[in-house]
């Protein structure tokens, strides 16, 4: 199967986007999503389209104390529904301040609650705000086991200067 | 179960179709009476004993051959499985059958050839809780929990307004139905030489897999732009074509019971 072989991704890069452009691009969520300090944004290429899951992931993060929501409005939220079993979690745009604990919690969700083990391709990308209010992404796409390269380079953001 | 629930036989037996009836006919009585915790519980047994027959009938169907057939049955047990286990206690689990099935469905899907799937690709609109109807939206719920049964009820999240976007080859579907093979092309060796060594769906069973080496020998038919036989995805002719025995996947069927001398033998290539 060498030509369904997908090959790891991990890319770390400086991003323009900011919390406060989130907001001010949003007026229908806007008071919504400002004290947040998670937001999963549309994934997969698309503008309005979110992950199957995206709302189980949000209920996830609230239940375990990271304040999070959809960037989207209740009329306009859609998903996505794809049908490989590889695990599409999405954009998610984290604010420093929760960076130590979103990753011990992304984390838990991932193992414990859909219980990912050894051998399972997962996809996802943090668009972490850095302390100069400038931001950065780190995408990962690649097996489950993996995964920590990209925890580890959204928590050195929070440890920076 | 009253009725030794072994074979095709036992599961078309009148008693066990009664037994569904009446679990049926309680479980809408308690329903109704608002007794939540017996229509769970009758939920739970409809659930299992259906596992059961379904995977009397997956066995049955791989004894004849019907690997398509069985193969869709294995992934209904599979999807039963999740459910119960999402609802019940290990000692339920235990008692249905449903810990050595899902154990076992899992190992005899890995012994099939199949590796390729068609995965449809949707946009969904909204979903609405079956139980409730509640239009599920990011920031409006209701109280239900997908996956958990409610009055005797699996809570299930429904697709509205659907839109086809997009048919991908996959490797690991979420479901397996889709299968993007001709049956006829595959060599179903391992599933059939595993069911010639069971008597019955419920005969204990394990498997391992290892690697085992052959003289290159064995490999005369491989043509050298062929994928080779150790499984590395390279060609024969980049990889091991000038090796003087080839290391390949090899598995070992364990049994508790003995098994005659003539399918003790290693079976080439496994």
């Amino acid at each position: 199967m060498e030509l369904l072989e997908i090959k790891e991704h991990f890319q770390v890069q400086d991003e323009s986007l900011t919390f406060q452009e989130l907001v001010d691009e949003a007026p229908k969520i806007a008071d919504s999503i400002k004290n947040k300090n998670v937001i999963i944004l549309p994934s997969h290429g698309s503008t309005d389209a979110f992950y199957s899951g995206s709302l189980d992931t949000l209920d996830y993060l609230n239940e375990n104390n990271v304040n999070t929501d959809i960037y989207s409005s209740d009329d306009d939220y859609k998903e996505l529904g794809l049908h490989s079993a590889d695990i599409w979690l999405g954009t998610f745009f984290i604010k420093n301040i929760i960076i130590p604990v979103f990753c011990g919690v992304i984390a838990s969700y991932i193992y414990e609650k859909i219980k990912a083990k050894a051998g399972d391709r997962i996809s996802l990308k943090f668009i972490v705000e850095k302390k100069d209010g400038k931001s950065a992404s780190v995408s990962f796409g690649g097996k489950v086991e993996e995964l920590h390269k990209a925890l580890d380079a959204v928590k050195e953001f929070s440890d920076e200067g | 179960m009253k009725v030794n629930l072994v074979t095709l036989q036992d599961a078309q037996h009148p008693q066990i179709q009664a037994q569904l009836t009446s679990l049926l006919k309680t479980k809408k009585i308690a329903a109704l009476n608002g007794d939540e915790e017996l229509a769970n519980s009758c939920w739970r047994e409809i659930e299992a004993l259906e596992l059961n027959i379904q995977f009397i009938s997956a066995f049955d169907k791989i004894k004849n051959r019907q690997y398509r057939e069985a193969w869709c049955e294995l992934e209904k047990c599979e999807i039963k499985c999740l459910s119960l286990e999402e609802n019940s206690d290990d000692l339920f689990l235990k008692r249905s059958r449903t810990s050595f099935i899902k154990d076992k469905v899992a190992k005899w899907q890995s012994i099939y050839p199949y590796c390729v799937f068609a995965s449809p690709g949707f946009t969904v609109g909204y979903y609405s809780c079956s139980i409730c109807g509640h239009k599920i939206r990011p920031r409006s719920r209701c109280e239900h929990k997908k996956g958990k049964v409610y009055n005797g009820k699996l809570c299930v999240h429904v697709a509205h307004d659907m839109e086809f976007r997009e048919l991908s080859i996959v490797t690991n579907p979420v479901q397996k139905y889709s299968v993007f093979h001709n049956d006829e092309t595959l060599d179903f060796s391992l599933v059939e030489h595993l069911a010639s060594l069971l008597e019955n769906a419920f005969e204990n069973w394990d498997l391992n897999w290892t690697r085992k080496k052959f003289p290159m020998d064995r490999f005369s038919n491989v043509a050298p732009s062929d994928d080779c036989p150790c499984k590395s995805g390279g060609k024969f002719e980049n990889c091991c074509i000038k090796k003087e025995a080839i290391d390949i996947p090899h598995v070992d069927f364990i049994l508790s019971k003995k098994i005659p001398d003539e399918k003790m033998k290693v079976r080439f290539p496994y």
